[in-house]
C-alpha cells in the first residue's frame, strides 16, 4: 500500500461507517475488500495476470471455506447472496480489464455481470453437497500441500518466471526478473492454512464460518499486503460485532495511521537511503562504517515493518475491527525469546500454534521420546528456519532462520542452567539493572547481526560482511 | 499492549467535540506555522544547517548526481546548501593558507573521476607553497554543466570564504548568451542572479528566469521539494562519511565520436551561420563581470581555456568534435585571447594540451592522469598569482 491507498482508505472509512447501517457493514467490508485488492493488485494498470491472481485467490478461499464447513450444512440465503456478490465483483473487475484492453464491448460487459451474479448464486448449491468428514480431512491436507507448493513456486524466481509464462502465455514474462508477484499471498496462504489446520484439529466453530466472513477474514484489505496474520476465531467475532466509528475510534485509528505513515514513509524510507546493502558495503572501507550500516538497517527494517502494521491496525480500527498487535518494542527486550514474543508477533504466534507446539507434542508423546534438549533444538531451529523461508526461499533466509533458532536454543539452555546465578544477580538492584542493560544490548546486537543474512543476497556476501565487521 | 495504552485507554475521553477541537487546532497550527514560515523564509538558514563539516567531513566537490540512489549524492539548487556540504565551509582561512578557488564545469568537478583524481586533488597533493611560505589549498568549486553565469554566481557566493586566488576554466559551450539562464542553479537562485545582472548591466533576457515566487511558493508546502532534498542530502552525508564516495565511475563508456557528419553547424544553434559567431552572441560580458568581481576583492584570476577533444576521423577537417566546428571554435579562441590581452588578464590556452586518445565520454572530459598533467601545468601559474 502506498500513501495514496492509505489516504483514500482512511477517508473512505468516514462515509462507509457513517452511511452504511451496522448490519450491512460486514457485507460492505467483504465487497470493499475484493475491490480494494483489485485496486492494489492492479495499481499502475490491471493486467491479465492480476485478474487471474485475484480470481485464484477468491477461488482458493471459496474452496477452503467449503472444506471447513460442518457436515450436512445446508445452503443459506446469505451464502447465495455472497456467491452472487462474488460473481458481481468478478464480472466488474474482469469487465473493467476487458473494457480497458478493448477485449470486450460494454454490452458484453453488462451481460457478463448479469450472468456472473446469477451464476454465482446458483453455484452456491454446488458447494453444499458434502457429507463425509474424514474424506474432507484428507482433502484439506492436500490443499495445505497445494498452498505450500504455490508459496514455494512464487518465492523461487525461476519457478515464478515459468509459472507467469504458463499462466499468461506471455513470452515477455520469461525475460523479466520476477513477473509472478502475487501480492499478499504469503499472508493469505497462512490464513488459509491456519483455517485448514483448525478444521483438521476440530477448532472451527460448530456452526461453521459463513463464506462472507471467511473471505473477509482472508482478504481483509488493511492487512492484505503486510499482515498482521489474525486468527479466524478472533477476527470473525470482531467482524460480526464491528464497533461503530465513534470519536474514540476515529482518534485511535487516525493516530495509529499517522504514526505508521511517519514510521514507514519518513523514518524507514529515509534510513533505506543509506542502510546496509551490498553496494554500500563494497564502498565502505572501515569497520566502524560497516557497524553504522548494520545499525541503520536494523532500525530501517523495524520502522518499515512496524509502520506498515500500525497503518493496518489504524485502518482496521477506522472500519470497526481491532486487529492484533504485531510489534511491541522488540529491540528493548533482554533476551532473544522475549524478542520473538515482540517481533512480528502474529507470524511467530502462527508458527507456534500450527507448527512448534504440534511438533513438540509429537516428540513428547512418542514412546521413545528423545531427550528434552533435542526436542527443543529440533522444534526451535526448524520453526525459525521455516519463518526464514517464509520471507523467501534462499540460502540466506535459511541461515537467518538457523541463526535465530540457534540463538533461541542457546538462550533456553543457558537460562535453564543459570537460574541460581540469575536469581542472585537480580537480588541486587544495581546488578540487576546492569544485567538488564547488558542483556538488551546483547540481544539487540544478536538480532542486528542476524539481519546481515536477511539484507544481503548471497551467503558469500554475508560471510564477508561478518568477517569485515569483526576486523577481517 | 502497554505502549499504546495512552491511545486505547486514554485518560482523556475522545468525544466528538474533542475530535473537532483537535482538527481545528491542527488546521490553525498548520496555517500559523506556514505563515510564520512565509514571513521568516528560513530555507536559506535551513540549508546552512548541515551534517557536513560537523558530523561528517565536508564534500570535496559540490553535491551533484544524475542518479542519487546509485551514488548516495544529490543535486540541489540552493547555494547555501551546496556550500554547507562543501569542505570550504569547514574551517576559517588561516594565515598560512593560499586559498584558491577552482571554477568551471563537469571537467573541473571531476566527471568520471574519483574525488581524489580531480584538478583540485592533484594540485593539493603537490604540496605547493607560495614564495612567502603559504600552503596552496585548492577548493573544487566546479559544477556541471558548462555555464559562465553559473560560475560567476558561485564565485559571488564564495567570496565570503576569503579566497586568495581564482582559477577559472572556460570553454565555448558555456559561453552562449541564450543558455546562460537555463542552468538549474541559476534558476534556483533567481534573486541573486538578478542582482548580478543588474549590477553589471549584463545583456541577458531575464524573462527566462522563473517568475517571482508567490506566497504559496514560500510556504512549507510550496518548498516541500527543497526541504526534502535538504533532508535527503543530510542522510547521504552519513554514506559520504562512511564511504568517501560521491560519484559513479562506470567501467564502460562511449568515447567521443571520431567521425563527424559533413556539417559545420553548431549543435542546437541553427540560427548561427558558418562564420557568424560574434562577441554579441557570447556571454563575454558575464565573464568580464566575474573577473571584475574577483578583482574588486583584490583576487588574482587565472583564466584557462580548457582542453578539448580533437577528432581525426571523417570530416575532422571541418570539426574538432561534435560540439565544435573548427571555424566556430577557432574564432572563439581568437576572441577570448583578444579579450584577455585587452584586459590584461592572466590567461592560459590549453585547448590542445590533452591527447585525443585520453578523453573519456565527452569532448571536455579526460582521464585522471591527464587531469593531473593539466593540474601540474597550472600549479606554477597559480603560485605566480600569489606574488
Amino acid at each position: 500500500m502506498d500513501l495514496i491507498h492509505i489516504l483514500v482508505l482512511a477517508l473512505a472509512s468516514l462515509p462507509f461507517m457513517w452511511l452504511i447501517p451496522a448490519t450491512l457493514r460486514p457485507t460492505g467490508l467483504f465487497v470493499g475488500s475484493l475491490f480494494v485488492i483489485a485496486w492494489i493488485l492492479g495499481d499502475g494498470g490491471l493486467t491479465q495476470l492480476d485478474v487471474l491472481l485475484l480470481f485464484s485467490t477468491i477461488g482458493l478461499t471459496v474452496l477452503v471455506w467449503w472444506l471447513i464447513q460442518p457436515v450436512s450444512n445446508t445452503p443459506t440465503e446469505p451464502t447465495y447472496r455472497t456467491f452472487a456478490l462474488i460473481g458481481g465483483v468478478v464480472a466488474l473487475v474482469w469487465g473493467g480489464y476487458a473494457l480497458s484492453s478493448d477485449a470486450a464491448s460494454f454490452q458484453i460487459f453488462l451481460v457478463l455481470i448479469v450472468l456472473s451474479v446469477t451464476g454465482g448464486a446458483s453455484l452456491s448449491h454446488f458447494f453444499h453437497e458434502r457429507t463425509d468428514s474424514s474424506l474432507f480431512h484428507q482433502i484439506a491436507l492436500f490443499v495445505i500441500y497445494l498452498i505450500v507448493v504455490i508459496l514455494v513456486v512464487i518465492k523461487l524466481p525461476d519457478l515464478a518466471r515459468l509459472s507467469g509464462y504458463a499462466l499468461t502465455w506471455d513470452a515477455d514474462s520469461l525475460a523479466t526478473s520476477s513477473p509472478f508477484v502475487w501480492i499478499g499471498f504469503s499472508y493469505i496462504a497462512f490464513r488459509l492454512i491456519g483455517l485448514l489446520f483448525d478444521f483438521r484439529a476440530g477448532r472451527i466453530p460448530k456452526t461453521g464460518l459463513s463464506l462472507q466472513d471467511t473471505i473477509t477474514y482472508v482478504l481483509f484489505f488493511p492487512a492484505f499486503t503486510a499482515g498482521p496474520i489474525d486468527r479466524a476465531q478472533r477476527f470473525v467475532p470482531e467482524l460480526q460485532a464491528a464497533k461503530p466509528l465513534d470519536s474514540a475510534r476515529l482518534v485511535e485509528g487516525g493516530t495509529r495511521i499517522a504514526v505508521g505513515v511517519f514510521k514507514k514513509f519518513v523514518v524507514a524510507n529515509s534510513l533505506a537511503l543509506i542502510a546496509m546493502n551490498p553496494r554500500l558495503i563494497d564502498l565502505t572501507e572501515n569497520t566502524t562504517g560497516l557497524w553504522i550500516l548494520l545499525y541503520l538497517y536494523a532500525f530501517q527494517i523495524f520502522f518499515d515493518f512496524s509502520g506498515y502494521s500500525d497503518v493496518a491496525i489504524g485502518l482496521g480500527r477506522l472500519y470497526g475491527i481491532t486487529l492484533p498487535e504485531n510489534f511491541d518494542r522488540p529491540y528493548t527486550q533482554a533476551n532473544i525469546q522475549q524478542f520473538w514474543q515482540r517481533w512480528h508477533i502474529t507470524l511467530s504466534t502462527w508458527f507456534r500454534v500450527y507448527y512448534f507446539t504440534p511438533l513438540s507434542r509429537f516428540f513428547i508423546t512418542r514412546k521413545n521420546k528423545p531427550p528434552q534438549y533435542v526436542i527443543i533444538l529440533i522444534s526451535q531451529v526448524t520453526t525459525m528456519i521455516l519463518i526464514g523461508l517464509w520471507h523467501g526461499i534462499t540460502w540466506n533466509f535459511l541461515l537467518w532462520g538457523l541463526w535465530h533458532g540457534a540463538g533461541l536454543f542457546a538462550h533456553k539452555m543457558l537460562a535453564d542452567n543459570t537460574k541460581g546465578w540469575t536469581k542472585r544477580v537480580n537480588a541486587n538492584v544495581w546488578s540487576s539493572r546492569v544485567m538488564y542493560v547488558g542483556s538488551v544490548l546483547a540481544t539487540f546486537h544478536f538480532v542486528a547481526l542476524g539481519w546481515v543474512f536477511f539484507a544481503l543476497p548471497t551467503v558469500s556476501d554475508s560471510l564477508t560482511m561478518f568477517s569485515r565487521l569483526f576486523g577481517g | 499492549m502497554a505502549k499504546w495504552d495512552w491511545l486505547i485507554q486514554p485518560k482523556t475521553v475522545y468525544t466528538r467535540a474533542f475530535v473537532v477541537r483537535v482538527i481545528l487546532k491542527a488546521t490553525l497550527l498548520f496555517v500559523l506555522v506556514n505563515l510564520v514560515y512565509v514571513v521568516a523564509q528560513p530555507l536559506a538558514t535551513i540549508n546552512q544547517m548541515s551534517v557536513y563539516n560537523g558530523l561528517v567531513s565536508g564534500r570535496e566537490r559540490f553535491p551533484y548526481a544524475d542518479n542519487p540512489t546509485e551514488v548516495y549524492n544529490l543535486s540541489i539548487g540552493s547555494l547555501e546548501g551546496m556550500f554547507a556540504a562543501h569542505e570550504i565551509s569547514g574551517g576559517e582561512h588561516n594565515g598560512d593558507e593560499f586559498r584558491v578557488l577552482l571554477l568551471g564545469d563537469s571537467g573541473v568537478w571531476g566527471w568520471l573521476l574519483n574525488n581524489n583524481e580531480t584538478f583540485s586533488a592533484c594540485m593539493n597533493a603537490s604540496g605547493a607553497q607560495t614564495a612567502d611560505g603559504r600552503n596552496m589549498r585548492v577548493y573544487n568549486l566546479g559544477y556541471p554543466i558548462t555555464n559562465v553565469l553559473k560560475d560567476t554566481l558561485i564565485l559571488d557566493f564564495a567570496l565570503q570564504y576569503q579566497p586568495d586566488a581564482v582559477v577559472w576554466f572556460t570553454t565555448l559551450e558555456g559561453m552562449y548568451d541564450d543558455d546562460q539562464l537555463s542552468h538549474p542553479v541559476i534558476q534556483s537562485n533567481r534573486d541573486r542572479v538578478l542582482e548580478i545582472i543588474a549590477q553589471n548591466n549584463l545583456s541577458l533576457d531575464t524573462s527566462r528566469l522563473p517568475d517571482a515566487p508567490t506566497v504559496f511558493d514560500n510556504t512549507i508546502i510550496g518548498q516541500r521539494r527543497e526541504l526534502a532534498d535538504w533532508l535527503r542530502l543530510q542522510f547521504y552525508g552519513v554514506a559520504w562519511g562512511i564511504t568517501d564516495f560521491d560519484h559513479t565511475n562506470p567501467r564502460f563508456f562511449r568515447s567521443p565520436v571520431e567521425n563527424f557528419p559533413p556539417s559545420e553547424g553548431i549543435p542546437n544553434r541553427g540560427e548561427i551561420g558558418v562564420g557568424e559567431l560574434t562577441t554579441d552572441l557570447l556571454a563575454f560580458d558575464v565573464l568580464e563581470a566575474g573577473v571584475n568581481l574577483a578583482q574588486s576583492e583584490n583576487l588574482p584570476v587565472l583564466l584557462v581555456n580548457e582542453p578539448i577533444f580533437r577528432g581525426s576521423g571523417a570530416n575532422s577537417d571541418l570539426r574538432y568534435n561534435d560540439l565544435y566546428p573548427r571555424w566556430a571554435y577557432d574564432s572563439y579562441r581568437e576572441m577570448l585571447g583578444e579579450l584577455a590581452t585587452e584586459n590584461d588578464w592572466n590567461y592560459v590556452d590549453l585547448w590542445d594540451f590533452v591527447p585525443a586518445d585520453r578523453f573519456t565520454d565527452f569532448p571536455l572530459h579526460y582521464d585522471a592522469e591527464q587531469t593531473c598533467r593539466v593540474a601540474e601545468t597550472l600549479i606554477p601559474l597559480v603560485i605566480e598569482l600569489a606574488n
